[in-house]
């Protein structure tokens, strides 16, 4: 992105700003929910808006891929079906997401667009405007330096911001993204040396900081992928998951759905909804024959399809942003990292990688 | 389909209603409860959810939902109005009741606090009876008095976190990794910290492969597994424990000099202990003889200058424990209160109005069958009972059968009135949770249109039956529930609605010793006959069957596919035991007692037992013909 094109906006602009946001399209941010919980919600007033906060819990992937998904309605109608599709989706704008979700959500889309085409995700992507918030020190369980998802972007943004103090630096990386600081010419100046400058020192310091929460792809990746990962080491951490589904629920990344259709009063609706590839039910057959009856099959193949090396040549990208969520959704202690961590080290003991 | 004009992405803050460890969870939509998240602020969630609580939400949209009041007319049941349905309910009750026939209520641990409290009135102030009970509040209340605490609370506001801190875990189990998911995520922690867990349960679970020492509980004589350990504990411990501690007697002495051995090395360097209990039987003379086994150990510790030891009983459901506190219990009074007693009395009369019956009633599977007019709220009983086949002809034959249920449950299906009940995510309320914690379950939007909120339903019943117990609210509800039950009067109302909720005071009573010396005379009867291979029913409630998951297509998976697979059901076998019959994985065994006999398919379980069979709790219909109504049967097997 050419720096001639960058923006800064005074920091007391944005609430005006947003203002305008809100008057194109629906605005969904960060927000305090009940209990103290961040969230992501829709937003009434820009005063709702959370500049400074932990990542939410549930990546704004329910924004391509609802946890439950209404994909059509069959009605029976003087003996032929009729089908309706749900109406098209409404122009969103995220704001304030972070970095590593910015990623998750481009890769969403890049899946979704390969083979067959899944129109609803593609159309919601299409509708959906992403400003990510660049992030000035790691998460305590991040690790997106790992897996080229952050702490700052150089794509997979549509407008990028980087808080500058006084004011916030602002990056178009597509024309949805320029076409939201068009909104407010009158709030945005053309971004100074100066600007640029801090910008890129925060960068240098975010990236510094990551200390010892980094999960070490590459290594994970030689071993997995030239088969050098013991066939036991799954067995030996299977007992420390408890097959909640989590870490593929709160994965930006993860995709993995079952279909349900339920009927009523003469209309069939058919839903695409959330599944996890660690229930023992996610591969069972009609015939009782399950392919992965064993947790530590499951185990190994989500792993495989995370880390594997075939999967970063045909996609150019790693199936994980190094948000951290699995880490601190796990019912168990087979995170990410952690799992990573006995891949490198080939063995894992009492519930760790060793 | 239509996109409403401003449906906006938003989140409520609740708590799951599956099992009793209370996480909270963020339910969110558009324009409809589309999904959960875990709440990172949540003092037990931390985060996280298990599979169960990411699919709470489905049973709302995918259960088959109760739309509209429903009416038996000339055998069928048709749509029916509000004041059509209420009508016919209360008339058919009140003409049973005006003719002194048999009533009976029963209250959930689905339900929320505020329709349970409304349940037992409906009982005691509505329909004159004492036969109010909630279909597995025995499982709880058998833990509870064996402890000999009735309030049950630890003293810990921390309760997980003084769990992950303890070097040495005993827990009673029927798989805790199923049944309270979050519990085992802390004994998880504990034992990659280095703590040592012992697992003591009918066959091995998942826990059991971490356990340092797992204790199988004998089919024929399980009394005599937790008697042994106490007793290997205490002579493990020394000190005054001898005092309380029977002789072991009826368990093989090799086990007794293992246990005895492992328990000696940890003596000196353990410190704090913590039991965990769960209900893993049906049981109420085991589960009670289990707790006051832990109770004689705990007090054991304790005499011998150890800190408290962490006791943790779990109640099944998310609301088990509150409906028992409520009232909803044959025997008891709300707060736990005598029937007789006067003060208890008093507040009721004063809230309910009148004067309500203060008999001691039949319990659940006692009454349901005995009954001509039963009001069932929130709650499936087949799905429960411990004979589904008896519960199913009772409810046939149940001259006025009453259901308020969100789903046409298979008891619902008998009813001859069934009035819709709002679901999760749909009304609002309270639950307390295992460790006593009341926390506010909140409504993400307002029922279907046709739908109403449990408590309100409960309150239209109590005035067509001429009860003067009308609340306003469900505030109100609430504060008669602080007036009513002096531990709950202790809880600050502003502080439920925060996160986590407000936690019942712990009544600092210690309790009595639980008379150990009647445990020694149990366990020592029942001495096995070697000849004959034992049969025992496992578990006390299988998820499988309760509308929760049957509602839910994630959830439903597994326990479908299980039972389609197996028609005939199925039994645990070791593989010595296979080995030597001539058979393999999935094959029919013909099992004949002295009850009788049926047909069934083999299933492997490596590490049980040779001599020892179990049927889980969710075939205990296919197989109830040989174990006779009982638990447990001595059984022939032979190869079909």
């Amino acid at each position: 992105m050419e720096v001639a094109d960058c923006r800064t906006i005074a920091r007391g602009d944005l609430n005006a700003w947003v203002t305008r946001l809100l008057g194109r399209a629906e605005v969904i941010a960060p927000v305090r929910g009940q209990g103290g919980d961040e969230v992501f919600a829709s937003i009434a007033a820009p005063e709702e808006v959370l500049w400074s906060f932990r990542n939410p819990l549930l990546p704004p992937k329910h924004l391509l891929l609802p946890q439950t998904d209404t994909l059509a309605e069959f009605r029976r109608v003087d003996g032929h079906y009729q089908v309706q599709e749900p109406p098209p989706p409404r122009p969103k704008i995220l704001l304030n997401a972070r970095s590593c979700d910015a990623v998750g959500l481009a890769f969403l889309a890049e899946m979704h667009a390969q083979d067959l085409t899944d129109a609803a995700v593609l159309r919601r992507a299409e509708a959906l405007t992403v400003v990510s918030l660049a992030c000035h020190q790691p998460c305590p369980l991040g690790f997106c330096v790992c897996c080229d998802a952050g702490p700052f972007l150089e794509h997979d943004f549509d407008l990028q911001l980087t808080d500058l103090g006084d004011r916030f630096h602002a990056e178009p990386g597509t024309p949805k993204g320029q076409a939201l600081l068009d909104l407010a010419p009158d709030l945005f100046q053309v971004a100074d040396a100066a600007a640029a400058e801090q910008r890129f020192a925060l960068e240098q310091q975010a990236l510094a900081s990551f200390g010892k929460e980094t999960c070490h792809f590459g290594a994970a990746m030689r071993r997995i992928s030239t088969r050098r990962v013991a066939e036991d080491l799954w067995e030996k951490m299977s007992p420390w998951c408890l097959e909640c589904g989590g870490c593929n629920h709160a994965c930006p990344t993860c995709y993995c759905f079952s279909v349900a259709d339920r009927t009523e009063n003469g209309c069939t609706t058919r839903c695409r909804m959330w599944d996890s590839c660690q229930y023992a039910e996610f591969t069972l057959e009609a015939s009782g024959h399950n392919p992965r009856p064993k947790r530590a099959d499951r185990m190994k193949r989500r792993f495989y399809h995370k880390v594997s090396a075939q999967y970063f040549q045909r996609d150019g990208r790693v199936g994980c942003v190094g948000c951290g969520r699995c880490v601190q959704v796990c019912m168990g202690t087979t995170d990410m990292p952690a799992v990573v961590g006995a891949i490198r080290r080939g063995n894992w003991v009492s519930g760790r990688p060793a | 389909m239509e996109a409403p004009e401003r449906a906006a992405l938003r989140s409520v803050l609740t708590i799951c209603p599956f099992c009793s460890c209370g996480c909270g969870l963020q339910l969110h939509g558009e324009s409809s409860i589309q999904g959960v998240s875990p709440s990172l602020s949540h003092p037990v969630a931390g985060g996280r959810l298990c599979a169960r609580g990411w699919a709470a939400h489905e049973a709302t949209i995918w259960g088959p939902r109760v739309r509209t009041p429903l009416v038996r007319r000339k055998g069928v049941l048709e749509p029916a109005g509000w004041p059509e349905a209420l009508a016919a309910a209360a008339n058919s009750l009140r003409l049973l009741r005006d003719c002194g026939r048999h009533m009976g209520v029963l209250g959930s641990g689905r339900a929320m606090n505020e329709e349970n409290f409304l349940a037992a009135a409906l009982a005691r102030s509505g329909l004159a009876t004492g036969n109010v009970d909630a279909g597995l509040r025995s499982t709880w209340d058998a833990l509870v008095e064996g402890l000999g605490r009735r309030d049950c609370t630890p003293d810990l506001t921390r309760t997980l976190d003084r769990l992950e801190a303890s070097d040495t875990i005993v827990v009673i189990e029927g798989d805790l990794a199923t049944t309270h998911p979050r519990i085992a995520l802390s004994i998880l922690h504990a034992v990659a910290s280095g703590a040592r867990l012992v697992t003591i349960g009918w066959a091995p679970t998942h826990l059991s492969q971490l356990a340092a020492l797992h204790l199988p509980l004998q089919p024929w004589a399980p009394l005599a597994g937790i008697v042994s350990l106490q007793g290997a504990l205490a002579a493990a411990w020394g000190g005054a424990a001898g005092r309380h501690a029977p002789r072991p007697s009826a368990a093989p002495p090799a086990e007794a000099a293992v246990t005895a051995a492992s328990l000696a090395r940890w003596r000196g360097e353990s410190r704090l202990s913590a039991f965990i209990i769960g209900a893993f039987d049906r049981d109420p003379t085991l589960l009670r003889s289990a707790a006051a086994a832990v109770h004689a150990l705990a007090g054991d510790l304790v005499h011998m200058g150890r800190p408290e030891p962490l006791i943790l009983p779990l109640p099944i459901r998310a609301n088990t424990r509150g409906s028992f506190e409520l009232g909803v219990v044959p025997d008891l009074l709300p707060g736990q209160r005598p029937l007789a007693d006067e003060e208890a009395r008093a507040r009721l009369r004063r809230l309910w109005g009148g004067e309500p019956c203060w008999t001691r009633g039949k319990q659940a599977e006692e009454f349901i069958g005995a009954v001509d007019g039963l009001v069932v709220l929130g709650d499936d009983i087949p799905a429960f009972h411990s004979s589904p086949a008896d519960a199913r002809r009772a409810l046939e034959k149940t001259e006025c059968l009453v259901v308020i249920d969100s789903f046409l449950t298979p008891t619902a299906r008998h009813a001859h009135v069934v009035l819709p009940m709002a679901a999760f995510g749909e009304a609002s309320g309270t639950f307390t949770n295992a460790a006593g914690r009341v926390q506010r379950v909140r409504a993400w939007g307002p029922p279907p249109a046709g739908v109403r909120p449990g408590w309100e339903i409960l309150r239209g019943l109590l005035g067509a039956l001429g009860s003067s117990y009308a609340p306003a609210s469900l505030e109100q509800i609430l504060e008669h529930i602080r007036a009513a039950v002096p531990a709950y009067g202790a809880l600050d109302p502003a502080a439920i609605d925060q996160v986590g909720g407000s936690l019942l005071p712990a009544s600092g009573d210690r309790g009595s010793t639980h008379p150990v010396a009647a445990l020694g005379d149990t366990a020592r009867a029942g001495t096995r006959n070697a000849s004959h291979p034992v049969l025992r029913r496992e578990g006390a409630f299988d998820w499988g069957d309760d509308p929760l998951v049957t509602g839910s297509p994630t959830l439903r998976r597994s326990p479908a596919s299980r039972r389609r697979l197996n028609p005939r059901g199925l039994v645990a076998m070791s593989p010595q035991d296979a080995t030597a019959l001539g058979v393999r994985q999935g094959w029919l065994v013909r099992l004949k007692s002295s009850h009788g006999e049926a047909e069934t398919a083999v299933q492997l379980q490596p590490g049980l037992e040779p001599g020892v069979l179990f049927v889980p709790y969710a075939f205990r219909d296919e197989l109830a013909g040989v174990l006779g109504g009982s638990g447990v049967a001595e059984v022939e097997v032979a190869r079909t």
